[in-house]
Parts: structure tokens; C-alpha cells; sequence
């Protein structure tokens, strides 16, 4: 399939020209820079003044100091719970007596629950004016502030109007900044911390720069770019809509990659990027301290430009091989790692060219992106009659964060979307024969996009209903699907029975014993498919009832579908709108008043037969993975299955909505007209979340 | 037929074949590798590390139950106690059931003064089940060193599936020498009586891996898959 350029396929049809996008592009900077200096820098420039830093110990701050007794979170106790446990399993198998933590201030209550002691300390400051405070840093020197934080009152004339801000301070970094802007004639600084202070060692100073945020001038601009491109690019969009994805999707990745840096807000970030970073290496592994964090899901987090400064600087400072840990390993990677490539290579340019430490981890993203991009261009490419329903799952707001993290979803997404192109093309044209090279691509999407997480192989099955005329002669139809029930076997084989590849992959994968998320205190694969076998209809039971808690949970409960990691998700009535327009894509086709348009655009129902097997395949491996989850992730014997995200049901969105494709309906909106609607709906409703789950969250 | 469809119907069943073979390949050839596992590294805190003197005479038998797994060999702590050691040989054969299934030996003046050293069996095949390995010393030439004879390191950790025949002659003396060797000895005389002296070290296990079987074996069905859409080996169906 090579790929023609534009003027090539269509000679007859215009492009904006090059002056003019150059034209556009210039005027959507300067405008971004405008508001960015006009707006968002106001009060910069109005209220102008030097930063002044106060000392805890001199006359003018007041201090007072008492202690608290706080209790932990739920997620902060089973972490404790988790840890204790796994040290248990350690020195059981090292054969070593298990030695307890210290912490002097873990109290643990009779009920079973655990507090932590907390020293306050408030700090007060009155101003001779009201200043306007932007931000304000707190240095605390020559203590442990791990754990600690600080909550600013700002009070003006004796009345605080607006909510105390808090920040945490980080205790490698013992410096945190807050953003406050208000306006303050007395300021009271509530600094908490697990170890009483040295009033001479505590200092904070009040800033109000003029300090224009290039993340949010980069959101502007990409804003007003995507603004002007759904007006401009009219021909584009339904010529080549493929290329219209590749761009945008890139600038929001992009937005999302440099607005999150180094912070570890994906899912089990840390447990990917330590794959890649090994991966990145041939035999010997060369892992510097930050590495070492970022690993263990401890690098520090920033939630503001002047945060990530000091941050980037300590990474930079850790981020030196001349000390980093030596280990080694197998030049040959097992196959569940290899989905790492697209960000090893990242981390592997990074080190090459001598990056720094968080310019490393934003080019290993930037691989998982770019790889994201090409899979799922050929997706929309080759999808035809329903490319905007292919358009919309890839521009899905948790697709597209994936897809700029340090995440393996990335390529699992995007192959098994390729792969249902691919695959329910075919049915759509039954009498018509299968292709080499297709067939090729499809089967290849599915095992690449199934190398970690198998359980997914099951949709190729569907194959299995091509019917006799796809093919030149019934032996070869046999063979053919003989051989898909084979590769699929094989593929699910290799989850109990794995092959071994190096030599420290033996004691791992030679004994399912000790197999089981230890993530999750009690889980035990033998032992829990043990008890399913035990107690069918009970385990049925509660599989059925899960599934409908978070189907109803994401439909009316308020839960939400579209989620940037941990940093949050859109709320319901987004899910409502974006659930409307698919459903509306499928059921309608484009607006074909005058008959004009291309037969192979328009749109096609699936066979019944072929609706109905649709649908069993995605209920049936919706059923696997939340039993694989229950297996693997769940204590024995519980009676709710842990660990199951929505995210794991994004394969199925498409394949679902095909069922509802039909050739009787056709809407009001032209293919042009369509195409446009889910650029503008998807772009919206993601650089929406980027700006507030990202930008203002991070870089502000 | 076209050119392309031509050249699919050469180009996939060719793909085929030579995964197949690969797959063959990786499954009849596998890569070997070592395993090692430390069995008793670690003594409980306030228990002595000590030093069992080898002997010309009478051999130390170190006994092992394997179970199924052949043992490639085991690395044993070995002291030279500050001689050169020049001129002896360590001589360590393997039995099992009374039968001697390999014999090597080990130049001990070489490597540092203490060193865990890997003791490679010959025929490490047959070296599973119960085994009994005999360390005994040997002279080459003329033995320079004098009364200083070295010695294996042990301690008192119990460990499972081993066990360790002393000759009554050989007395366990403490590791590091110095000031308090005499409380040293008290205490390793004491635990003797409560205790059983265990050999300090790893043992090393070979297995197989494949590294190329799991990609050869899936990519050799997908081309099969793909071939059988090729118009190779099919008649043409008339349009």
C-alpha cells in the first residue's frame, strides 16, 4: 500500500496555500503571547514589586508551634499493609528474619488503624500594605521535611476570602512554592512536618514576577491552530483526514508530554519506565539515583513552573552515571518487554545525546507518541466508510494520554485498532477476497498489540466467520483458520506456561506458585482459580454484578470514562456528549442528497450473523479479562474482582459501534461536515482537560 | 496473476518455512544457561563463621539431594589462611549411590586469599538425586607451605537437603583469627555439641532457555495464516 501524496490522489483539489498557513500560524502566536502577557501577566505588571524574603527567626515573622494527631488515608494504610507484607515474603524466602521499619511517628490505634504525629508550626507576618502575592516559596534547611506541607492564609483587611492554599514540600527538595494569588496586608503560614523546627532555618519570600508560562502560551497557540484549521481546511479533512490526526494528535501529545515533565501521573508509570530504561540498554544497566526513583514511583512532584525548576535541577544532580548502580541482564529481551521499544529507544536517544535527566523522560514519551501516531494513521487511512468513529477512539482523551506516557497501553490501543480495521473491513465486504498484505498487517496488529496483555488475542478469532469466498479454495479457508485458533492458543499458552528466554527469567516463570500481583496482599493465581473451579455459579454471580457496577457506574453513577491518569477525569455530561456523537456517526450515515458520494464511503451494515458474533466476542472477552484481573490481582476467595479500569473495555468501543452501522439512514451533515464535527468535539474536550488537569494543575 | 499477488505467493510461504525452521531450531538447539543459588550465605547473629582445615588423609563429604535438577557444580568458600598454598591441589569427586560419577580438581594457589570458587562438575548431567561430593587435598611437587593447610568456610545454619560428613580428626576453627579467637573457639565448641556444621556457599544449576521459540513459533502459524490468502499452490478462480 504506498502511500500517494495529496496532489498525486487529487490533482484537481486545493490546499491552503503555504503563505497562508504561514500567515495563520504567525498570527495564532502573536496572539497567544499577547494574551498570555495581556491577561494571565496582569497583575504583574500592575502590582510590581522585588521579592522579599522573611526569616522565621527574625522580629517581624511571629511563631507559634503545638503538635496533632492525623489519621491515615485508606490508600496510605494498605500501602503500609502492602509493604509490611511483601517485607514478610522477602525474608520468608531469603530465609532471613523479617526486620520491622522505624518510624517514630507511625502510631498504630487499637483498632487496627494508623495515625501519624504532626508538628505544626504557624508563621505570621503583617504587612505596613497589601501586597499581591503570586507566589510564595518556603525553604526549610538542616531537617527531614519528608511528608511535610504548608497551607497559606492570605487576609486582607481581617477578612480571608478565599480558601487556604496548601502544598506539599518535598523532603529531598525541603523547598515548595505555592501559588496564591490574592492580595495580603497579613499572611499566616501553617508549615506541618513530622520533626519539630529550627525557627532560624525556616525562610519564605513573596514573589510577583512577570514570568509569561510557556505551557500556557503552547496551549493558546494550539488552541487557536486547531480554531483556525477546522475553518480553513475544508477538502483536507475529508481527503485526508489521516493527516489532519497526526498533526493535532501531536500537538495535544506534546502539550500533555512538556505540561506533565517528569511528574509520575499515569497508570503504574513507574513499573513501565523501569522496563524501558532496562530495556534501553544492552547487557549491562547503568541506573542513576533518578532513575532509581523514578522506578519506585518516587521521583518528587511539582505542581508550578518555579517547583519544577528546583526539581529538574535535583534530578539533574542525581542523574550521573559516574556514581549510578551496575547490573546486567539478557541482550535478548522477553517478549513482554519488547512492547517497550518505542520509549526505550527514547530513553536510549536521550542518554546518546546527553540530555538532561527530564529532557530524556520527555523524548521517551515523545517515542511512545510518535509510534501511537503512525499505527493509528493507518487505522484511519484504511477505515473508509467509518473513519470517524476510528478518528474518534483514537483522539479518546485516555488513548491520547497513554499514548504521551511512559505506558505499554499505547501500542495496545493502537494495534487493536489497526487490527479491527483490518479485521471488520472484510466483513464488510464479504464477497471479495482476502488479501495478502491486509491479512498480514491484521494478524501482525493483533500479536503486537497482544504481546502484554494476551487475554486480547481472542478478538482475531472473529476470523474464524470469514466466509468460503474470502478465500480461493476451501482447503486454504481451513487452513487459514486453523491456523488463527493455533496462534491465538499459543498466545494464551504462553500466559500459564511462559518461555523461558534468559536465564533469570527461570525461577520467574518455572513456578506459577508464586505467581499473583503483589501489588494486592492475598493474591495467588493457583489459589484463586482453585476456588472459581470450586464455586461456579457464585463466581458467575459476581462477575455479572461487577460488570453491571461499572457499566452503571460510567453511564449514571457519575463515574468518569475519560481520565487523564490520576490527575482526573471529565465529568459525566463530556462522557454523555462524546457517547451521543458516536452513536450518532454509526447510526447515521453522511448527508448524500445529491448522490455524489463515493460508494466506498458511504456506509455499510454489518451481516446479522455477523452484528450478533460482534457482540458475543466483545461480551465474552470482556468476561476473560475480569476474570484474568480476579485471578491474578485479587485476594482468594474475595467477593469483589480488584483492578479492573474502564480503560481495558477501549478496544471494544469500536467494534461495538459497528454493529449499529446501516445503510438505510443518512444524517444532515456532509463526510466533510462529520469529519469536522469530531476533530472539533475531540479536540475541545481534550485541550479542555489538558488545561485544567495539566496546565493549571502543573504548570501554573 | 499479478506481479504483486505473484510475488506474495513466493514471498509468505517462504516466511513460513523459515520461521518453521527457526522454531525447530530454537527447540532442538536451546541456549544453556547457569543458575546459582545461594544456599547458606547468611548465621544468625552472634553465631561464628568458621573454618574446616582440608585434610590429605581423609576426605570432607559434603552431601546434597538435588531431586530431579542435574547440578552443574557448587562454589564453596575457600581459605588459603594467609599461605601461598603453592603445590596443593583441591581433588573433589561426585558419587551418588556409592558410585563415583566425576572427578576434578582445583589449583588453590590460585585466586585471592578467601574466595567463593565455582567447582564445575564434568559430567554434570548425571550429578542429580542424592549425591555425596569428596573434597580431599593433593600435593603437586614439592608443598612449600608448611603446616598451614587451607580450609573451607562453614557455620552453624541449618540447611535443607544438605549435609556435611567431618572426619573426627578435623576440628572447626574460627574463620578470622585475632584478638577473642579464644572465646571464638569456646563458642564453636559449644555450638558443636547443639549444632551441625554446614558448608558455606552456592550451588550451581544449568537449565535451558529459547530465546527465539515463542516469536518463531507465533510468527510461523501468522504466515501460514497469510500464505493460505496468497494464490500460491491454488488454482485460479475464473472471474
Amino acid at each position: 500500500m504506498k502511500l500517494l501524496s495529496f496532489k498525486q490522489v487529487y490533482p484537481g483539489d486545493r490546499l491552503p496555500s503555504f503563505t497562508r498557513i504561514l500567515i495563520c500560524v504567525i498570527i495564532c502566536i502573536t496572539t497567544s503571547m499577547l494574551l498570555e502577557c495581556a491577561v494571565f501577566q496582569l497583575p504583574a505588571l500592575i502590582y510590581r514589586y522585588d521579592p522579599v524574603t522573611f526569616r522565621a527567626s527574625s522580629g517581624e515573622v511571629k511563631v507559634r508551634t503545638s503538635s496533632e494527631k492525623v489519621p491515615l488515608s485508606e490508600e496510605e494504610t494498605n500501602s503500609i499493609l502492602v509493604e509490611r507484607n511483601n517485607r514478610k515474603i522477602l525474608s520468608e524466602y531469603l530465609g532471613t528474619k523479617q526486620e520491622e521499619k522505624e518510624d517514630d511517628t507511625l502510631i498504630e490505634n487499637n483498632d487496627g488503624t494508623f495515625s501519624r504525629l504532626i508538628r505544626k508550626t504557624l508563621l505570621t507576618v503583617e504587612f505596613d500594605k497589601p501586597y499581591y502575592i503570586d507566589k510564595i516559596g518556603l525553604r526549610v534547611e538542616g531537617a527531614d521535611m519528608t511528608g511535610s506541607g504548608f497551607s497559606v492564609y492570605a487576609i486582607v483587611s481581617g477578612v480571608q476570602k478565599k480558601d487556604a492554599v496548601y502544598t506539599s514540600i518535598d523532603g529531598r527538595i525541603s523547598e515548595a512554592v505555592a501559588n496564591v494569588s490574592q492580595k495580603a496586608d497579613l499572611l499566616k503560614i501553617e508549615l506541618m512536618s513530622r520533626e519539630e523546627l529550627d525557627e532560624d532555618n525556616i525562610e519564605f519570600t513573596i514573589r510577583n514576577d512577570f514570568a509569561p508560562n510557556l505551557c500556557r502560551i503552547a496551549w493558546l497557540f494550539v488552541f487557536l491552530v486547531t480554531v483556525a484549521a477546522l475553518f480553513e481546511l475544508g477538502i483536507s479533512l475529508e481527503r485526508s483526514p489521516h493527516w489532519c490526526f497526526a498533526i493535532l494528535c501531536f500537538m495535544m501529545g506534546m502539550l500533555i508530554i512538556l505540561g506533565i515533565g517528569t511528574n509520575q501521573v499515569s497508570f503504574d508509570e513507574h513499573v513501565h519506565a523501569k522496563a524501558a530504561y532496562k530495556l534501553s540498554f544492552l547487557s549491562t544497566i547503568e541506573t542513576t539515583e533518578s532513575a532509581m526513583q523514578m522506578s519506585s514511583n518516587r521521583l518528587p512532584l511539582f505542581h508550578n513552573p518555579d517547583e519544577r525548576r528546583l526539581i529538574e535541577h535535583y534530578e539533574q544532580a542525581n542523574h550521573d552515571y559516574s556514581w549510578a548502580d551496575i547490573g546486567f541482564q539478557s541482550i535478548l529481551p522477553r517478549t513482554e518487554d519488547r512492547v517497550y521499544y518505542p520509549l526505550a529507544i527514547g530513553f536510549f536517544l536521550g542518554r546518546t545525546l546527553q540530555l538532561s535527566f527530564a529532557d530524556t523522560v520527555m523524548l521517551a514519551k515523545t517515542g511512545n507518541l510518535l509510534c501511537y501516531i503512525a499505527i493509528c494513521f493507518f487505522a484511519i487511512k484504511w477505515a473508509k466508510r467509518y473513519r470517524e468513529l476510528v478518528i474518534m477512539t483514537a483522539l479518546l482523551p485516555g488513548n491520547l494520554f497513554l499514548a504521551s506516557s511512559i505506558s505499554y497501553d499505547m501500542l495496545v490501543n493502537s494495534c487493536l485498532l489497526l487490527g479491527s480495521v483490518l479485521m471488520f473491513n472484510e466483513f464488510f465486504e464479504e464477497g471479495s477476497r482476502l488479501k495478502p498484505v491486509p491479512a498480514c498487517i491484521m494478524l501482525l496488529s493483533f500479536v503486537v498489540g497482544c504481546l502484554s496483555k494476551p487475554v486480547y488475542i481472542l478478538m482475531v478469532l472473529m476470523t474464524l466467520f470469514y466466509g468460503k469466498k474470502k478465500f480461493t479454495s476451501l482447503s486454504k479457508c481451513i487452513i487459514f483458520k486453523a491456523a488463527v485458533i493455533i496462534l491465538a492458543g499459543l498466545m494464551i499458552y504462553n500466559i500459564f506456561r511462559p518461555t523461558p528466554v534468559s536465564g533469570s527469567d527461570y525461577v520467574l516463570v518455572s513456578n506459577i506458585s508464586f505467581a499473583g500481583d503483589k501489588r494486592n496482599v492475598g493474591s495467588s493465581v493457583m489459589g484463586q482459580i482453585g476456588y472459581i473451579f470450586s464455586n461456579p455459579l457464585a463466581y458467575t454471580m459476581l462477575l455479572l454484578g461487577q460488570m453491571k457496577e461499572m457499566l452503571l457506574g460510567y453511564l449514571v453513577k457519575g463515574k468518569g470514562f475519560f481520565q487523564y491518569g490520576y490527575t482526573g477525569s471529565a465529568p459525566m455530561i463530556v462522557t454523555y456528549i462524546a457517547m451521543a456523537a458516536a452513536l450518532a456517526f454509526s447510526f447515521f450515515g453522511p448527508a448524500d442528497k445529491k448522490g455524489d458520494v463515493d460508494v466506498s464511503l458511504r456506509h455499510k451494515a454489518l451481516s446479522t450473523p455477523v452484528r450478533i458474533l460482534t457482540l458475543i466476542m466483545c461480551f465474552g472477552v470482556t468476561c476473560v479479562i475480569w476474570t484474568s484481573m480476579y485471578v491474578s490481582f485479587t485476594a482468594v476467595g474475595a467477593n469483589t474482582i480488584r483492578g479492573v479500569q474502564g480503560r481495558y473495555f477501549t478496544p471494544f468501543l469500536l467494534p461495538m459501534c459497528l454493529t449499529l452501522l446501516n445503510d438505510k439512514r443518512t444524517g444532515r451533515l456532509s463526510i466533510q461536515n462529520r469529519i469536522r464535527t469530531v476533530f472539533g468535539l475531540m479536540s475541545f474536550i481534550n485541550m479542555l482537560m489538558i488545561l485544567i488537569f495539566i496546565i493549571y494543575a502543573y504548570d501554573v | 496473476m499479478k506481479k504483486k499477488e505473484k510475488w506474495s505467493g513466493i514471498l509468505f510461504p517462504a516466511l513460513t518455512l523459515l520461521c518453521f525452521l527457526g522454531f525447530m531450531g530454537s527447540l532442538v538447539f536451546p541456549n544453556k544457561v547457569l543458575d546459582t543459588y545461594e544456599i547458606n550465605m547468611h548465621q544468625e547473629e552472634g553465631e561464628p563463621e568458621v573454618l574446616l582445615p582440608l585434610s590429605y588423609d581423609e576426605p570432607i563429604v559434603y552431601e546434597v539431594d538435588t531431586g530431579d535438577r542435574p547440578m552443574s557444580g557448587v562454589q564453596l568458600g575457600i581459605s588459603k589462611r594467609g599461605a601461598s598454598q603453592a603445590g596443593r591441589i583441591l581433588s573433589y569427586g561426585v558419587y551418588s549411590s556409592g558410585e563415583m560419577i566425576c572427578e576434578s580438581e582445583y589449583d588453590i594457589s590460585l585466586g585471592d586469599d578467601l574466595q567463593y570458587v565455582y567447582l564445575p562438575f564434568q559430567s554434570a548431567e548425571k550429578c542429580k538425586g542424592k549425591l555425596s561430593i569428596q573434597l580431599t587435598l593433593k600435593k603437586t611437587g614439592a608443598d612449600g607451605s608448611g603446616e598451614i593447610l587451607p580450609g573451607l568456610c562453614a557455620n552453624f545454619t541449618p540447611v535443607e537437603n544438605a549435609g556435611l560428613i567431618l572426619p573426627e580428626d578435623i576440628v572447626p576453627e574460627p574463620l578470622i583469627t585475632g584478638p577473642g579467637s579464644g572465646a571464638k573457639s569456646r563458642r564453636i565448641y559449644h555450638l558443636l555439641k547443639e549444632k551441625e556444621v554446614q558448608l558455606k556457599g552456592y550451588h550451581i544449576y544449568s537449565h535451558d532457555t529459547y530465546p527465539f521459540l515463542y516469536d518463531m513459533r507465533i510468527l510461523t502459524f501468522l504466515f501460514l495464516a497469510v500464505s493460505m490468502t496468497t494464490g500460491f499452490g491454488g488454482r485460479r478462480k475464473r472471474a
